[in-house]
């Protein structure tokens, strides 16, 4: 469905015939990692980011917002696995970007509103993926995102953005219960996701209808046992000295 | 064309149909000017709730043969609740009544302000189940494509959902709540529904940082071809828009001014529409909301008032 579903310039629409943005077509791009229709992705994307580092959520849309945060993550793994230094210069601009961003540790879905979990834990992913040291964010951040968690929806990005911390281990059983109640197919695959980041299993789903929104398509692909949820476990990233190394030259 | 007036060129062919709708109201009303509302009285969801509406359309005026149409609801949450959400039976009667006076098109679509998960929300207020033909008729306006509108407040550019903009019609179908932020949450505000998530986040209506009382007038003025039907047959009080109980008003109002439209629902809840601050920007510029201008069809105030108990804080 993902593959069928890419527009012709390379991203995907949160609905099929419609206009590409950054959020679905980072998300599809992970799910298709190392196949032509991800690099495709990230050549559309590539273009969209704005002289200020941040990325623009749609072609149609000016202005960097959190989408800025999935953008590096994407151009982590595709700097990784084609490296050429143009994506190494990308991503460290927008690293930049998101930690000229961050409000005492958390960031937000555009740059006049309050700190939201899911933002947050993007950015710290993202961080976390390209090798940045969040020694000064990490503490702010985790406090943010555990304040902020005890929703069914925010409740998945905060197990990315937490993971590996004690504190992620803490609400896997209310995360579980959730992902067993919640009626929203967006959650289930965040929840899916956080978990298995943090390396506690979940069980697929079985015989749940296709979601219609694409974002939510390749977020259940992403959460799949055999899905590439991997690329959001941040210490997974194996080339991220040769990013450093990019960013340095 | 002034610059509040301005519809960029982007727009324009969107835009194409709007002149063609007679029934909205759209242009600022005249000094003195009155404008009509009809309130029904609705005991409960099993009642021929399109038999109402489709009376108190037509007493309105409206006139949608051949046009686009769009229904907007409110989906507040993940809930089956009498309360929350715009209630399916009135949807569901809406949608009924608009093809029935000959609407070429009619979409249900909604932007929700507090949950990313449209048709989740909607599966869970049970649309599904109750609107024909649910999969092709309703729109997440949170991943619709946008087009740029100019002229918000100061200036700055809103983008807003091709959908909306292309429907001849907007029909905001609000749910009659009491609102913590705004004193009360009514068809006005229900278009802060209209703000896609996608450019704006989650709730949208903050993103431009210029407060909720002046972004509603605005979104009445941009789409300023619309009608409000408000779900009083069970409202919210208290905590509203999400965090209220349950209140039964067992009525429906409706008409094509909006801030009169609320302001009249805001006297069946008891409270005084000249106290909330999206109103009194409306006043004058998107409606009318004196009592003395609104001339009021079907039932009268006095015999639907349910005073609502107020949210225990709102700062517009």
């Amino acid at each position: 469905l993902l593959r069928k579903a890419q527009n012709p310039d390379g991203g995907w629409a949160f609905y099929p015939g419609k206009a590409s943005w950054l959020e679905p077509t980072v998300y599809a791009a992970l799910a298709l990692h190392g196949q032509l229709e991800a690099a495709r992705a990230w050549e559309l994307i590539r273009g969209w980011q704005l002289a200020s580092g941040g990325w623009r959520p749609s072609a149609e849309v000016p202005g960097a917002n959190w989408t800025t945060a999935l953008a590096v993550l994407l151009g982590v793994q595709q700097g990784g696995q084609r490296g050429p230094v143009a994506n190494g210069l990308a991503v460290a601009k927008g690293l930049e970007w998101l930690r000229n961003n961050a409000k005492d540790g958390a960031w937000s879905w555009r740059r006049s509103n309050a700190g939201s979990a899911e933002p947050t834990a993007l950015a710290i992913v993202a961080l976390r993926s390209a090798g940045a040291d969040l020694a000064e964010l990490a503490q702010s951040s985790e406090k943010f995102l555990l304040a902020d968690t005890l929703t069914p929806e925010t409740c998945g990005p905060a197990l990315v953005g937490l993971q590996g911390t004690s504190q992620a281990q803490g609400l896997a059983p209310l995360a579980a219960r959730w992902v067993a109640e919640s009626g929203s197919p967006l959650t289930r695959a965040w929840i899916r996701i956080g978990l298995r980041v943090n390396n506690i299993e979940v069980a697929d789903p079985v015989g749940a209808s296709m979601p219609r929104n694409l974002a939510i398509v390749a977020l259940e692909a992403l959460a799949a046992h055999e899905g590439n949820h991997r690329l959001l476990r941040a210490q997974a990233v194996p080339e991220k000295a040769q990013i450093q190394e990019e960013v340095t030259a | 064309v002034n610059r509040r007036e301005f519809i960029p060129l982007a727009a324009a062919g969107l835009l194409a149909g709007y002149a063609g709708f007679r029934g909205g109201r759209q242009t600022a009303p005249q000094r003195n000017a009155r404008s009509v509302v009809t309130l029904r009285k609705s005991a409960s969801y099993d009642e021929d709730l399109a038999g109402s509406l489709l009376e108190g359309l037509r007493g309105s005026g409206v006139e949608v043969s051949g046009k686009k149409v769009l229904l907007k609801p409110n989906l507040a949450g993940f809930t089956s609740d009498e309360f929350t959400n715009t209630n399916v039976a009135v949807v569901a009667a809406a949608f009924a009544a608009f093809q029935e006076l000959g609407a070429a098109e009619v979409l249900i679509g909604d932007a929700p302000e507090f949950h990313r998960d449209t048709y989740a929300l909607a599966e869970a207020a049970g649309y599904r189940d109750r609107i024909p033909n649910f999969d092709d008729v309703f729109v997440d306006l949170n991943g619709d494509d946008v087009s740029p509108v100019a002229g918000l407040l100061d200036g700055a550019d809103i983008y807003l959902p091709t959908t909306a903009l292309r429907a001849d019609l907007v029909v905001s179908i609000a749910k009659m709540k009491t609102d913590s932020r705004l004193g009360a949450a009514l068809s006005m505000t229900n278009l802060f529904g209209l703000i896609p998530g996608s450019v704006y986040g989650w709730p949208q209506e903050k993103a431009h940082g210029l407060g909720s009382a002046k972004v509603a007038p605005e979104l009445a003025r941009i789409f300023r071809r619309s009608f409000a039907i408000v779900d009083g047959v069970w409202g919210m009080e208290g905590q509203g828009p999400v965090a209220g109980t349950a209140k039964m008003a067992g009525v429906i109002a409706m008409g094509d001014d909006l801030a009169a439209v609320d302001a009249t629902c805001c006297r069946v809840m008891g409270i005084d529409p000249s106290k909330i601050e999206y109103l009194k920007l409306a006043a004058d510029q998107q409606g009318v909301i004196e009592e003395a201008r609104i001339e009021q069809r079907g039932e009268a105030i006095r015999d639907v008032r349910t005073d609502f108990r107020p949210a225990a804080f709102h700062s517009a």
